[in-house]
């Protein structure tokens, strides 16, 4: 398989210069091919989420080299940063990056709402079909998201990832705020989509049982890899 | 640009409160000026009103002689022409005098007192021939006295100004045609002189026998609602001064128009208070909601959401600023109409200043959104947001 991602010798310090100086990631190397379902487990404060940060775009690092699809991400524009987040890499936060007060059909639908290349009369059938495809049926649509579990939430957080058609998700502690039934319904619905689609998806989790139902898993401590099992 | 929209007015949806306060206090503001600037424009108007020279302002022929196809002969007679009862009339033919050869100076005093609205009653039961090609005066009966003019002679006559004005005299020929009693219009005192004057006209002669109208004066109609209210002004001195309207029948006659005139000065008075502390209350609310630290956290965290799902940082606050802007054009489309009816109900005194500075003082309000907004989404605050997660709590 094809590597879609790959971080070469990538070193990230916060708060460089300051007193509360962190070394978060010391020269991490990694590869994640295309349709990979790929588990970082780690504890707290290892640097897992760093990296799902750089990959995405949402942070930069000092030295070494993270590429999508051969592109080095730091050489990208704001502009080209914020559409590969649009169509190409989708990641849930550990919050599930939803919006409250608002409905789950208008929370899944925001990337669209940003994506030229989809025309806003199509935006409701791709909504509805991402809706559709984590397992929420029409009595969720126009519930508004603090109506809901933790479990249809991350759903709905999914939803909204899945919604542009992207070819990476990451995904930062998606079961950390679930009970045991629901995060592996998650983690079902992940490998499904995985299988289904090809998608490549990567799971951030402190969870071991989580990470052992991924293709891979990366063990990552102190801003390292200290294990890569396939 | 439609997905757009629907993200501004969803935002717009959810801050319901926001946009509320943000309507009323913009609505409220351009109430505020409109009806405290007809009342400041009508208190200008009071105090300085010896400064109006109404006619001449209107219809300045700077001294041609006049006629009745001219411009001020047309309108002194379509002035006259309102006149339909021709009996027992005060008629407000002031600053009328300087018979033909006669010193203009000699009617100073009386110009003074007349031109601060004071109206001339005519005592000799007298009359206007409105079917008459001729102009037709009432003097002073000291002054016919003095230069021996006759009722029925007709010469030319000065709209006597004051050199201070830099405006020419104006004349015009004109007859005679009634003499009224100057004894009694020597003490003048602003808009109180009218009543003096009418309170010894009734105590000689006797209200039934004098029934005197005030005169809605034309000139001042086109000047606006000042005007209108000016004439209330005159009214509400004579009842101030003991003039019972009500035993009149054409005070009675008039009497719609002078409550309506009146409870509107006092409608425009409390009105432009009550508008005012409403607004502040308004725009201290919309402030709150729009500046509150609940409302930024919410806002950084829905635009962070944004920036998250591709959405350029400038574009957040393109959306977060029309968010916010979208309530004060709705405010200000219905100040217009708020102001159309003012206007209309002729309570409103400067449309155009108002207007303007209703729009420049709703301008204002926007740059302190538009600059609140870029710092409140700088580049920093959003990543943090984003970053921090789950860490940092928005509700």
């Amino acid at each position: 398989m094809k590597d879609i991602i790959k971080l070469i010798d990538i070193y990230k310090t916060y708060n460089s210069g300051k007193p509360n100086e962190f070394l978060a990631l010391k020269g991490i190397n990694m590869n994640i091919a295309e349709g990979e379902l790929v588990g970082l487990i780690g504890v707290s404060g290892s640097g897992k989420s760093t990296i799902l940060h750089i990959i995405s775009c949402l942070d930069s690092y000092e030295s070494g080299s993270c590429t999508y699809n051969g592109a080095e991400l730091k050489d990208l524009t704001e502009n080209q940063r914020n559409a590969l987040r649009n169509k190409e890499i989708s990641i849930i936060l550990q919050d599930m990056s939803l919006i409250p007060d608002d409905t789950v059909y208008k929370n899944v639908r925001i990337p669209l709402m940003f994506n030229k290349d989809v025309p806003y009369k199509d935006v409701n059938k791709k909504t509805l079909d991402a809706i559709k495809l984590v397992g929420l049926n029409d009595n969720h649509i126009k519930r508004k998201i603090t109506e809901l579990s933790g479990g249809q939430k991350q759903r709905v957080a999914i939803a909204k990832a899945l919604v542009s058609n992207p070819k990476v998700l990451l995904a930062d502690e998606p079961t950390a705020s679930l009970d045991k039934k629901s995060s592996n319904d998650i983690i079902e619905l992940f490998k499904k989509i995985n299988r289904d689609s090809g998608l490549t998806i990567v799971v951030v989790t402190h969870d071991p049982k989580v990470a052992e139902k991924c293709d891979r898993v990366i063990e990552i401590s102190d801003g390292e890899i200290i294990k890569s099992n396939e | 640009m439609k997905k757009t929209l629907a993200l501004i007015f969803n935002n717009i949806r959810k801050n319901k409160l926001f946009v509320s306060f943000s309507v009323l206090q913009a609505v409220l503001c351009i109430t505020f000026l409109a009806l405290s600037f007809n009342y400041f424009y009508i208190s200008f108007d009071r105090y300085f009103a010896f400064m109006h020279t109404d006619l001449q302002d209107c219809y300045q022929t700077n001294g041609e002689i006049i006629d009745k196809s001219s411009d001020v002969g047309e309108t002194l007679y379509k002035y006259l022409d309102t006149i339909s009862d021709r009996n027992n009339w005060m008629i407000s033919l002031y600053h009328f005098g300087n018979f033909e050869g006669k010193d203009p100076v000699q009617f100073s005093a009386f110009n003074k007192g007349l031109a601060e609205k004071a109206y001339i009653p005519i005592v000799d039961g007298s009359w206007f021939d409105t079917s008459s090609d001729e102009i037709q005066i009432i003097i002073p009966d000291q002054y016919a006295e003095d230069k021996s003019i006759k009722l029925g002679d007709y010469g030319k006559f000065c709209y006597y100004n004051y050199p201070s004005s830099g405006k020419k005299d104006l004349s015009f020929n004109a007859r005679v045609v009634g003499v009224y009693d100057h004894s009694l219009c020597t003490e003048y005192s602003g808009g109180y002189s009218i009543s003096n004057m009418y309170k010894r006209y009734s105590e000689r002669y006797g209200l039934e026998k004098y029934r005197p109208l005030i005169l809605y004066i034309p000139d001042f109609e086109k000047i606006g609602a000042y005007g209108y209210l000016n004439s209330a002004f005159i009214e509400k001195s004579l009842v101030k001064n003991g003039v019972d309207l009500s035993k009149n029948k054409r005070f009675c006659d008039t009497s719609t128009y002078l409550d309506e005139a009146i409870s509107k000065d006092v409608i425009g008075q409390g009105s432009a208070v009550i508008a005012f502390v409403l607004m502040l209350i308004c725009y201290a609310f919309a402030a709150v909601c729009s500046l509150s630290i609940m409302r930024q956290k919410k806002a950084r965290h829905t635009y962070a959401l944004y920036n998250l799902s591709g959405c350029s940082i400038k574009k957040c606050i393109g959306i977060e600023f029309a968010t916010q802007f979208i309530p004060f054009i709705i405010g200000l489309i219905l100040s217009i109409i708020v102001f159309t009816v003012l206007v209309y109900i002729n309570i409103g005194g400067v449309p155009t200043i108002c207007f303007i500075l209703s729009c420049a003082f709703n301008i204002i309000l926007m740059m302190i959104v538009f600059l609140q907004t870029v710092y409140s989404l700088s580049k920093n605050k959003i990543i943090n947001s984003v970053r921090m997660g789950s860490n940092e709590r928005y509700y």
